[in-house]
């Protein structure tokens, strides 16, 4: 254990005086610095842009409620804009979030969209947020290849490895103390960069972090230095493969450019390909044919002559409802679709560690895609609540139509802002984020094993020249 | 000599791993990514040739100006599978008509688009793409080039120098008579011969897939923007080749320079090109999509307004009986002297409606300009946050190259800028020619000649004599001898000119930066002292 402490000591202080550390040390901290800076500009932003469309929002439904005639027609027929409620870490896994939509359009009839709050801007390409994702996924994994892919192949090129070797010191101590030497100073450059984050966020943006953000801060801490281990793992095990400095560079820079650029993209690009898209419009024209068929046959069904072309009035409320039913399956069958074809993108980017560990940064966080998720979920559940709402306040006959003494009878319910339902701001707790996130960090948790395991058995089984 | 150099260096890469490791990887994801460029291609294409078609089917016999739809389009540049830049993202085809500005050029979508299928807030997405996976990166040659091969770029530089120093070989060949410049140039000259093999190859493997499409075929001036995009995409791999031999030039060990060069790959590949494009979407705010559709429904609500004050204005003629059944149903409203289609009614009528459409036309053309410069605006300010986005991501030549090639393969967001200006002008060219031709009057809402509607007294005699079905009748019966409206302009998109593109400030930066590097290394290593290895 002393000669385990005594290498991590010496492989430490041997980093800390290589230029290469200096170097990462400075970008780590200056690309975390201007990545909160930015982020607290954006959560500025978004969260002006969240308040300003749900309090239109709010307005136009009282107005709708206060209108004198067609006031319960109004409230129900027309949407309400549901909003994505800003995340309180936007420099976390804010990526995610940025490039996915934020709002719904729901009524008792159906749920539209999802539509940007604020579109992206079609003339710049897709931009990713300097977040935590990014500054671990790019740039600490970098720099953990970096400190550690000649961290063997310099000795033996020196000469020293086979001294060290001949010692009474165990191959695994060594090899154990430079892997902790590489990794300790990592997480401590990463703790920094991670304080002055949180220093400036708490100076700086409007909304304080709540006691569930500092939880997730804290068990952030958990894939991160598992996602670094893997790469100073790495960064060893290609050292002890190569015999030539240059050789385990070159290598350590492609696996790093396989793991943060191929298999990401990879996994998108077969996702593309694997799983096919149904045309939006297409879907809509199925919709409104179907739609046409269910209004003949509720007509017929229920002796109604009324030949109107206008959507609900003066139709019966159960015309509307089955009119409306296949907008609703289609467009529930385009959004499967999409979001199918996204979690089989992120199932087959789990190949790479910087893609895990992504995902489970988003998990924990509740952003990006399954922040989404849930969200899509909540606006259906809305929809639901509006609905039953609806057909708990409908005075009528469902298969009445809305005419004379009848409208006068639908203008009568009352109806209050108290009386219709808030919409859902339901946030996982910290318990169900951990489980989200547990298979992630388990296989982060396996990536980091495995390369544990296979550095340990080469440099057991290796002679010392390599 | 400096042949002799090159010959060998160039033999020493290409039987390395490393090229081919690279070489192999970047042609997978050049295929992989290719094809998928080609499957949205065709998607595009099919989409622009059904809305060509279905629009002429809808519009090929108009007979008033009211009733004129025109398309505008730009076919989808047929390199987009090379290099897809952001033309996927923008408009190819908006329709116009003498009341209908083609906003669709600004990215507006379609009436029945807002309305049915996404609403205000996705208006710049192509509906078939996936709103949950925009993230993606779009894979391509010109990412490939920008990715791997500038990697590869590094990978074949970084020990050209220092690896010779650290096995001593450099003090031996510099002992002979061969001049560190010859070295040097030979060394350069033999990596950018392996970079235009691998650039060849990742080429070749692009076209081979793209032209696999019966859809795709490449003309005279495709093949020339071909050649140029390869020959674009190797200077700017020669000048990161030129900087990992600087590097090479003033590093010791190869670990070094490799160290070095990662860092600085890091920064130029993966830093700048995002960082630049997220700091100016920022700091240069957009409205939201909401704002934008509030602000649309106040220009239609004052529209409408004003057509109300006109027909409080323009009270119909005593003598004519309003309630009548003169009238198609294609009035905006009421009784406003405003008709967009109208087959029969007494003259007083018809004179009463052309004073009024005359007028009415008058502001509703001012007021159809508010509303494209309400978009106009809105276009211009996106543009404001790319030309931020570009200057800031100029410190990276990554950058420059990215929107070079995206000008050669015209998917560069300029042309989608020129192709709505070009729309807007040609809807201003259809207003002059309607009004040159009477279309804002009469012609707007009739074929018919002003004299072939009866006067009331004669329309009231038709009437008695067979009531409705008899002036259906006479009326159709004239209609159908009307002919089409003729010589209606036609839209002929014109794309950037070549030269601009050649002297685009990327080109120039491209072209200066290897320059630069080249002299650098050439003084660092003419001037740098080399000793034996003892």
């Amino acid at each position: 254990m002393t000669a385990l402490k005594y290498v991590i000591l010496r492989e430490i202080l041997d980093q800390l005086r290589t230029f290469r550390f200096g170097v990462m040390f400075l970008l780590i901290q200056t690309i975390a610095i201007a990545g909160v800076l930015l982020a607290i500009e954006q959560d500025r932003q978004e969260r002006a842009l969240y308040e300003q469309t749900r309090s239109q929002s709010h307005k136009e439904l009282k107005e709708r409620m206060e209108q004198e005639r067609g006031k319960f027609i109004n409230v129900f027929r027309k949407s309400t804009r549901f909003c994505r409620i800003p995340s309180s870490l936007p420099f976390v896994a804010g990526a995610g979030d940025r490039s996915l939509p934020g709002l719904f359009q729901v009524s008792a009839f159906r749920v539209r969209g999802p539509e940007d709050l604020r579109a992206p801007n079609p003339t710049i390409g897709h931009a990713e947020q300097i977040d935590w994702n990014f500054i671990c996924g790019i740039v600490l994994s970098l720099a953990a290849l970096v400190l550690t892919f000649d961290a063997v192949s310099r000795e033996r090129e020196e000469k020293t490895y086979q001294m060290v070797m001949s010692n009474s010191i165990r191959r695994s101590t060594v090899i154990a103390g430079k892997g902790l030497g590489a990794f300790l100073p990592l997480m401590a450059t990463w703790s920094l960069a991670v304080a002055l984050q949180l220093l400036l966020w708490n100076l700086l943006a409007e909304a304080p972090l709540s006691v569930r953000d500092w939880t997730v801060i804290l068990f952030a801490g958990v894939p991160i230095a598992l996602f670094t281990a893997f790469f100073v793992l790495l960064g060893i095990l290609i050292s002890l493969l190569f015999n030539s400095s240059g050789a385990c560079g070159t290598v350590a820079a492609l696996c790093w450019a396989i793991f943060t650029l191929v298999i990401p993209s990879a996994g998108q690009l077969l996702a593309f390909r694997l799983q096919s898209l149904p045309d939006p419009k297409a879907a809509e024209a199925r919709a409104e044919e179907m739609a046409a068929q269910a209004r003949n046959a509720f007509k017929l069904e229920h002796g109604i002559g009324h030949q109107s072309s206008s959507w609900w009035f003066p139709d019966p409320l159960g015309l509307n409802l089955s009119a409306q039913e296949p907008f609703e399956k289609e467009w529930r069958n385009v959004r499967g679709k999409w979001e199918a074809q996204a979690r089989l993108a992120r199932s087959l980017s789990r190949l790479s560690p910087v893609a895990t560990l992504r995902y489970s940064l988003e998990e924990l966080a509740n952003q990006g895609f399954p922040g989404y998720e849930e969200f899509a979920q909540q606006a259906a559940e809305y929809h639901r609540e509006i609905r039953s709402l609806l057909l708990s306040l409908y005075p009528l006959d469902m298969n009445e139509l809305i005419e004379g003494e009848a409208r006068k009878k639908l203008d009568a319910v009352p109806l209050t802002l108290a009386t219709f339902p808030a919409p859902p701001s339901r946030f996982p707790t910290t318990g169900e984020r951990l489980v989200a996130a547990a298979p992630d960090i388990a296989l982060l948790t396996l990536f980091a094993g495995l390369a544990f395991v296979v550095t340990l058995a080469t440099v057991n089984r290796q002679s010392v020249t390599g | 000599m400096i042949w002799i150099i090159a010959r060998r260096q160039l033999l020493d890469y290409l039987i390395t791993w490393r090229f081919g490791l690279v070489l192999a990887i970047s042609t997978v994801l050049v295929v992989l990514g290719t094809s998928l460029q080609v499957a949205t291609l065709e998607e595009q294409l099919e989409d622009y040739e059904a809305r060509q078609h279905q629009l002429r089917q809808e519009t090929g016999d108009a007979r008033t100006f009211n009733e004129v739809r025109l398309g505008v389009g730009r076919r989808p540049p047929m390199l987009g599978f090379l290099c897809a830049g952001q033309d996927q993202q923008l408009p190819h085809f908006a329709t116009t008509g003498i009341l209908y500005p083609p906003l669709e050029a600004l990215g507006v979508p379609t009436a029945k688009d807002r309305f049915w299928y996404i609403g205000w807030g996705a208006i710049q997405t192509f509906a078939r793409q996936n709103p949950l996976m925009r993230g993606l990166r779009k894979i391509d040659f010109a990412f490939a080039v920008a990715t791997f091969l500038s990697l590869l770029a590094f990978l074949l530089s970084f020990d050209s120098i220092s690896g010779e120093r650290e096995t001593g070989t450099l003090f031996l060949v510099i002992a002979n008579s061969v001049s560190r410049g010859a070295i040097l140039l030979g060394k350069l000259l033999g990596g950018m011969g392996c970079l235009a093999i691998s650039l060849a190859v990742a080429l070749n493997a692009a076209l081979i897939v793209g032209l696999q499409s019966p859809r795709i075929a490449l003309g005279t001036a495709d093949w020339i923007a071909v050649g140029l995009l390869f020959a674009v995409s190797l200077l700017f791999l020669s000048g990161l080749f030129i900087l990992g031999m600087v590097v090479s030039c003033w590093t010791d060990r190869p670990s070094t320079s490799l160290v070095v060069l990662l860092l600085i790959w890091t920064v130029a590949v993966a830093l700048i090109p995002n960082a630049a494009p997220y700091a100016a979407s920022l700091l240069r705010e957009m409205p939201s999509e909401s704002e934008y559709a509030r602000k649309y429904a106040e220009t239609s609500q004052s529209l409408q307004e004003m057509l109300d004050e006109l027909g409080h204005r323009s009270p119909p003629p005593s003598s004519i009986p309003m309630g009548a059944d003169f009238v198609n149903s294609e009035r905006i409203s009421g009784f406003i002297p405003y008709a967009r289609k109208l087959s029969w009614a007494p003259r007083e009528a018809v004179d009463w409606y052309i004073t009024g459409t005359e007028e009415g036309n008058r502001f509703l053309v001012d007021s159809i300009d508010e509303q494209w410069k309400l978009f106009d605006v809105r276009f211009v300010r996106l543009l404001s946050q790319r030309d931020l986005a570009e200057w800031l991501g100029r410190f990276s030549p990554v950058f420059s190259f990215s929107n070079l090639a995206e000008r050669i393969a015209g998917t560069h967001p300029s042309v989608g800028v020129r192709f709505a200006r070009q729309a807007k002008q040609f809807h201003d060219l259809l207003i002059a020619f309607a009004r040159q031709e009477g279309g804002l009057g009469l012609r707007f809402f009739t074929p018919l000649k002003r004299e072939d509607f009866h006067l009331l007294v004669d329309y009231q005699q038709l009437w008695d004599a067979g009531g409705m079905e008899r002036i259906r009748e006479i009326y159709e019966e004239k209609y159908e001898k009307t002919e089409p409206v003729q010589g209606l302009p036609v839209f002929r998109f014109r794309p950037e000119p070549p030269l601009d593109v050649a002297l685009h400030t990327d080109l120039i930066l491209l072209t200066l930066l290897p320059a630069l590097f080249f002299i650098w290394g050439f003084f660092t290593f003419i001037h740098r002292e080399e000793a034996g290895r003892p």
